[in-house]
């Protein structure tokens, strides 16, 4: 989570606490109060209409700017109990990264009924979301409709991905403010530069490992991708290319840059389709 | 301003009057804690929840549920948190002859935390179905295991001819504690993601993990602690000449370190397995004490546990409403509150330190 | 009695005295005597039982202290340490309270009685509520002089001998309270039979109110001490032994029926 989106979920928790906490909880009509884990499954709550039933939505749930406006329940692996049941809620939906246990427990000894995807960063991963999200608001139909619809965007997107020439050399960076950081196997990041036909040069290890100059210019990736949070707190493009780390690599010297918005990139969402559009694109045009 | 010359002690409290001040103390927490919270309960919701639990009927309804299971054992476990940190500083304190020690000496809050590093992260890889959130028996059980090995392996660094010498086992806890550091530091390079939000949260400390099931087993080691603790009193105060003279009075020096290290380890331990890392309040609980009523242990020990207990519910209370319905973690509101009570205390001890 | 036989004893690691076989007894002030660095210190170390001896042993009423329960032996036996600053804010009265550790289970009139009678004795009441940490060092002094003498402040139910240790017990005092203390520690030693061993480094103050001296120094490494070294104190105490163990030269004076020594 780059500093950027912490701030301004940061912001969006305050003031939601201060302010929205009982109106919006009084808001939805009993039966139907829901909590939303993890912003790919409060964006696929809007897209279906069920905005209105939302009482809470956690801090990584940043898009679209009404899921600002509810109350917080804080970050999904430290969520609180009370918290969480004064909101009413009737479901609670979310990723298995969703916790800690003893908190669903609680939830689900409440009465709660508390529903988890698992998230395995692929296309089907939506697919659950927008199924769960459809069953637990009543809106099967919306959620029949809106899957259709990204289904044929997705099948449009892999088309132009398969058209497309080459399979570029692309390495994702993360900066949380501290060491940036490069994608190995297992990660949202390099499962969506596969999406988009790139290879993921890092493949060497899992998870998430703090650059080296040589692991980098052995790589020699083409084409760097980031996210503009990332790019934010790194100071913009000018700072990013000075890394010396950087330095030796094929994509600086073409000054190859592809930058995405973190959620919109990285959430497995409804956007998913446009996000590895334009990623698909930018990794050619760069 | 120069050092005070024979000045009198000012007026301290009477132990009698110091005791009904600490209950009273913790008594009011107790009732502003339990009021406080992000779901609205009235008292007659409270009442009645607790009518109904002790005719040993199940609870019923969100609001009896809210109370009976979440809020109510929140609140008894930091009580028991809180005595627990301030009994165990107290008995620092007494121990180091310092006004300034902390139950982290002796590493036990250290490594409990390496421990629950090495769980989340290595055993993570090694059992892939081992629950490894937070408040799972086995990280509760590796916290508490981690806490103990660690003080038993400073309380060996100490040892020298003659017993165990407070000296190294501050050396030998400083030296420890950085290799928990160390290791710690690994883990967050090797973690991953959510791995490592996990591990930052347990730092950070929390009652979020508050069940009957953890109070079963963490009030029987704090009152323990505190009973161990309360007859090593006498012998605290006499260590307080020196272990040399204390020796020459009649105390047995190496049986009263033992047991207090003892007691300390267990109550810390037992605690900061289910809470995590809370500091401060093994220092801020027994400074206030001794400043209301004088270093008497006899007074001190209790004191400190009851008004450390109130200290972390009132604490609790307030990491629960500031950012409700989210909560913030209980080591950052210990923290916020004791780094200037430490630094104060710094500047009033510069004359003898 | 507190005697020591075949006593080795040592100071840093070097032997300084063996065998040593020596004996005190109760009801009388019996001075150490000698330069730095001939053990006294080391001696009244092992004599208290804080530092155990290589070999030999010290015994206190024919048992050897390490066969002594550590609260037992502290009801007959008490230190008075030559510094002591006390951790925490304790009040005097609370220091000297300490001393009565040893005597926390029997059933004894109330503890804080004992406290003050003991203050009274020496002249400290007025001292009682102040903080320890805060006074000077000659009031420190004598507040410790209390605590020892609180310690040991009953004669023992089985008639077994009391003593008081003293390592520079005038180190700190100004010169009215030398005087004072040591007299007082004569006259309290003969009236309740404690017996009081003292390092002094004021030959006259010696020779004013001790009755025995034993007297260390410029022996022979690994040797047994030397004839003439431990006795009645103004017989002990002469010119010529005072040139030969501290190498000053003196000259003996009387002074109201007490010999003193002038130097230079």
């Amino acid at each position: 989570m780059s500093p950027a989106v912490i701030d301004r979920a940061r912001r969006g928790l305050l003031a939601g606490a201060g302010l929205g906490a009982f109106r919006w909880a009084a808001a939805a009509p009993a039966g139907r109060r829901l909590v939303c884990l993890s912003g790919a499954i409060t964006e696929v709550a809007y897209a279906l209409g069920a905005g209105p039933d939302l009482v809470g939505t956690d801090t990584t749930s940043t898009y679209p700017e009404a899921a600002l406006k509810t109350p917080k329940v804080g970050y999904l692996r430290q969520l609180s109990a009370e918290g969480l049941l004064s909101l009413r809620p009737d479901r609670v939906l979310g990723t298995t990264e969703a916790g800690p246990a003893t908190v669903l427990a609680q939830l689900r000894e409440a009465g709660v009924l508390v529903e988890l995807v698992q998230a395995d960063h692929s296309w089907d991963e939506v697919r659950r979301k927008v199924e769960l999200v459809g069953r637990a608001s009543g809106r099967e139909d919306q959620a029949r409709a809106l899957w259709t619809r990204l289904q044929a965007q997705w099948s449009t997107v892999q088309q132009e991905v398969a058209r497309a020439q080459g399979q570029p050399r692309a390495l994702f960076i993360l900066s949380h403010g501290g060491a940036p950081q490069v994608a190995g196997r297992g990660t949202a990041a390099d499962a969506v530069l596969r999406l988009a036909g790139a290879r993921n040069v890092m493949d060497q290890f899992e998870g998430y490992r703090p650059l080296t100059a040589e692991a980098m210019a052995s790589a020699a990736p083409e084409v760097l991708v980031t996210t503009t949070q990332g790019l934010e707190a790194q100071g913009g493009g000018p700072r990013f290319w000075q890394r010396p780390e950087l330095a030796l690599t094929p994509a600086a010297r073409r000054q190859a840059l592809v930058t995405l918005e973190a959620s919109h990139l990285l959430g497995f969402g409804p956007r998913l389709p446009e996000a590895i559009a334009e990623l698909a694109r930018g990794l050619r045009s760069a | 301003m120069g050092r005070p010359m024979g000045r009198p002690t000012g007026r301290r409290l009477t132990p009698k009057a110091m005791g009904g001040l600490s209950l009273l103390l913790l008594a009011m927490s107790l009732l502003a804690g339990s009021g406080m919270g992000a779901y609205e309960l009235g008292a007659g919701q409270m009442l009645q929840a607790l009518w109904r639990a002790a005719q040993g009927l199940a609870p019923a309804g969100a609001p009896d549920l809210v109370f009976m299971n979440i809020r109510l054992p929140r609140l008894l476990l930091g009580a028991l948190a809180g005595a627990g940190l301030g009994l165990s500083g107290a008995l620092m304190q007494g121990l180091f002859r310092n006004p300034l020690a902390d139950p982290g000496l002796i590493g036990v809050s250290s490594g409990a935390a390496l421990a629950v590093g090495l769980g989340l992260v290595i055993g993570a890889n090694l059992w892939p179905t081992l629950p490894r959130t937070l408040g799972s028996p086995v990280l509760v059980a590796l916290a508490f295991g981690g806490g103990l090995l660690f003080t038993a392996l400073t309380c060996l660094l100490a040892q020298a001819e003659g017993g165990t010498r407070m000296g190294l086992m501050l050396l030998g806890g400083i030296a420890l504690n950085a290799l928990a550091g160390a290791g710690l530091g690994l883990m967050s390079f090797l973690a991953t993601d959510e791995q490592m939000r996990n591990l930052q949260f347990w730092l950070l400390g929390s009652l979020g993990g508050a069940r009957w099931s953890a109070l079963a087993w963490v009030a029987p080691a704090v009152l323990l602690a505190c009973g161990l603790g309360q007859g090593l009193a006498r012998g605290l105060n006499v260590l307080a000449l020196g272990e040399g003279p204390a020796r020459l009075a009649g105390v047995e020096v190496e049986s009263l370190k033992r047991r207090a290290i003892v007691a300390s380890a267990l109550a810390v331990g037992a605690v900061t397995a289910c809470t995590g890392l809370v500091g401060f309040v093994g220092l801020m609980a027994p400074h206030g004490v001794r400043l209301l009523a004088g270093p008497d242990h006899r007074v001190v020990l209790p004191a400190s546990a009851l008004w450390g207990a109130a200290l972390v519910v009132l604490a609790d209370a307030a990491a629960r409403m500031l950012v409700r319905p989210a909560e913030l973690p209980l080591g950052v509101l210990t923290a916020f509150l004791g780094a200037p009570v430490f630094l104060f205390m710094l500047r009033r001890q510069r004359g003898v330190l | 009695m507190l005697a020591c036989e075949n006593l080795r004893v040592q100071a840093g690691g070097r032997p300084l005295l063996q065998p040593l076989d020596l004996g005190w007894s109760p009801g009388r002030v019996q001075v150490v005597l000698g330069p730095n660095g001939a053990g006294k210190s080391s001696l009244l170390g092992l004599l208290s039982g804080l530092s155990a001896p290589g070999q030999g042993q010290v015994t206190l009423d024919g048992r050897g202290l390490a066969e002594w329960k550590p609260a037992a032996l502290a009801r007959q036996r008490a230190c008075v340490p030559q510094d002591g600053q006390v951790a925490f804010d304790f009040t005097a009265e609370a220091v000297v309270e300490l001393g009565r550790h040893a005597h926390r289970l029997s059933p004894m009139p109330q503890q804080a009685d004992r406290v003050a009678e003991v203050m009274a004795a020496l002249g400290l009441s007025e001292l009682r509520g102040r903080r320890f940490n805060s006074l000077s060092g000659g009031e420190r002094a004598r507040v410790h002089l209390a605590r020892a003498c609180a310690q040991i402040w009953e004669a023992p139910p089985d008639g077994g001998s009391r003593w008081l240790l003293l390592d520079e017990p005038t180190a700190a005092l100004d010169l009215a309270h030398q005087h004072q203390s040591l007299r007082w520690l004569r006259d309290w030693s003969r009236a309740q039979r404690v017996g009081v061993v003292a390092v002094l480094h004021d030959l006259n103050l010696a020779l004013r109110y001790a009755d025995e001296a034993l007297v260390l120094g410029r022996q022979v490494p690994g040797q047994a001490l030397p004839e003439g070294r431990q006795g009645p104190v103004r017989e002990l105490l002469t010119p010529a032994l005072v040139r030969q163990v501290w190498g000053v030269d003196c000259q003996a004076v009387g002074h109201g029926g007490v010999p003193q020594l002038l130097f230079g």
